[in-house]
């Protein structure tokens, strides 16, 4: 299938980010492997071509403090501004990646051939891995998810003086969604949304686990521990909806868990 | 099973007066009640219906053991959905399986409720009356929760509320008698006979794919809308037209049904 030049840029991308980082950098070192007539001359795509191919508003002080001069406007329009450094290469990255992470995920269930819980396992254990080979750019990368895509003039949460909260939801609910689906979930009405908030749940705190400071570990180490995290959480929460009575429990446990969630990411 | 076209019917209910109708028509609905399947609910904690053979919807219903093998459709028709749609397309298929499922959630409920009212009271052919057109719906919601998982569509987030609002309406009408009860199915089955003629006319106009599970859905649709109209000619063979206020009472009904429906689309 015939993909565009954006598409073919952020896949020849994806194996430098250990080494290069969700960073525009990546985008330029893998644009000189585009194949023919796209290959740009070395040392590959500018800066300026990039933030042409993945457009992203100015950052986000310069916008809101105070309103362009009549210059300002002017060096914008011709991608000519000083403050060049934009996150819209970088942000495409960290999507194309995290789509890429769950297209493994989905691939290693089907491959295995289990369904339901043991299915469920299987691709949490994935996704946790899948983020070792980046554990140190991680951070970065779901920091670049809240940035702002708009400016204020169309969408005043631009404004909001912390990431916004959205992006890393739908980030996670997009996991918790094909996970659900690829085990086999048939739940109906409202089990359908909680099967989702206990998969989503539990691959947010695992993940907050895994970005947690742990000096004393390695990368391998952290995964390890994550796993195990996952595996508790699991039978965990699954005993909790068994039971009837476990059923407020289970809707504090989410409640509570996204909280701690949110103050973590300096919410 | 009649399989009156939906122009013909209402044409001969603008025509009869009710009075003349009771006296020409048949008592309640045609049909031998459906049988059911040992095991297995449906999201509206409903049994599941054995498939009637040359129905459309017999390609989501569990055969019965005694019946000939049916006509095998193929497993892409009832287990994948078509992955080349415009987002537009895809937007009109989820709204249609959403909004259709929570309709048919009401339903079951509304008919759950009136039953429960009336299988107290005296009049045991009514409370069968009622019992025969539940058991319709029980089929309806039974593909529908097929559907949902088949075409990954979210189901609506209010499903707790729609339970709630059905059991409401049948058991309150109910309570006002045997004609306000009929006079609620009238109104609602207007409305859903209506609605699922519209969407079969959407799935016309916007739909060229050639993926079967279309065709297959709009089969679906034609033969639920053609059992929605025969619950609507037993209520009104069931002097639903006599209740006092009649009018009053189902212009509140289609609208509260016309309200739920734009909401159950989106959300
Ligand atoms: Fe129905
Ligand atoms: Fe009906």
């Amino acid at each position: 299938m015939a993909s565009s030049v954006p598409q073919q840029l952020l896949r020849l991308a994806l194996p430098l980010i250990p080494k290069s980082g969700f960073t525009a950098h990546s985008l330029q070192l893998a644009s000189l492997s585009l194949p023919a007539p796209h290959t740009p001359p070395a040392p590959g795509y500018t800066t300026h071509t990039l933030n042409g191919l993945f457009p992203s508003p100015p950052p986000l002080p310069y916008t809101s403090t105070h309103s362009l001069s009549r210059e300002e406007l002017k060096a914008d329009a011709q991608g000519s501004s000083l403050e060049t450094e934009r996150v819209g290469p970088a942000m495409a990255l960290v999507q194309e990646w995290l789509a890429e992470g769950r297209r493994d995920m989905v691939g290693r269930i089907r491959e295995v051939g289990v369904r339901g819980e043991a299915g469920v396992r299987e691709g949490l254990r994935q996704r946790v891995r899948y983020n070792e080979p980046v554990l140190g750019q991680l951070v970065q990368a779901l920091a670049l998810l809240g940035a702002p895509t708009t400016t204020a003039l169309s969408s005043p949460s631009a404004l909001l003086p912390f990431p916004s909260p959205a992006p890393h939801l739908s980030h996670v609910a997009r996991i918790a969604h094909d996970l659900a689906k690829v085990s086999g979930d048939e739940s109906q009405g409202a089990d359908w949304y909680l099967s989702r908030a206990r998969l989503g749940t539990i691959y947010g705190l695992a993940e907050l686990h895994l970005l947690s400071p742990s000096n004393a570990l390695t990368p391998s180490e952290r995964v390890e521990s994550t796993l195990e995290l996952v595996d508790t959480l699991l039978e965990r929460s699954r005993s909790m909806q068994k039971s009837v009575e476990g059923a407020g429990a289970f809707a504090e446990w989410v409640g509570k868990s996204w909280m701690g969630m949110g103050r973590s990411l300096g919410l | 099973m009649a399989m009156r076209s939906f122009a013909s019917t209402s044409t001969l209910l603008l025509r009869a007066r009710p009075c003349t109708f009771t006296l020409l028509c048949r008592h309640h609905s045609s049909g031998p009640p459906p049988i059911f399947a040992p095991s297995g609910s449906t999201s509206a904690h409903t049994e599941i219906p054995y498939a009637e053979p040359n129905l459309a919807s017999s390609a989501y219903l569990p055969p019965q053991p005694s019946a000939p093998p049916p006509e095998q459709l193929s497993p892409e028709a009832t287990q994948s959905t078509p992955l080349d749609l415009t987002p537009e397309q895809r937007r009109l298929l989820e709204e249609i399986i959403r909004v259709d499922q929570a309709g048919e959630l009401g339903a079951n409920l509304i008919y759950q409720g009136q039953h429960a009212v009336f299988a107290r009271g005296k009049d045991k052919k009514l409370a069968d009356i009622v019992q025969h057109m539940w058991d319709g719906e029980k089929k309806h919601i039974a593909v529908f929760d097929k559907l949902i998982t088949q075409h990954d569509v979210r189901p609506t987030a209010l499903y707790p509320l729609w339970k709630v609002a059905g059991f409401a309406l049948g058991a309150g009408t109910a309570l006002l008698g045997k004609r306000a009860a009929m006079a609620c199915t009238e109104a609602v089955e207007t409305v859903i006979g209506e609605h699922y003629n519209s969407q079969v006319e959407a799935l016309l106009r916007t739909f060229p794919t050639n993926h079967p599970s279309i065709p297959l859905l709009r089969q679906i649709l034609q033969e639920f809308r053609d059992d929605e109209l025969e619950h609507l000619d037993t209520a009104v063979e069931n002097e639903s037209q006599m209740t006092p206020h009649h009018a009053l009472l189902s212009a509140l009904i289609a609208a509260g049904c016309r309200g739920a429906i734009g909401v159950s689309e989106r959300v």
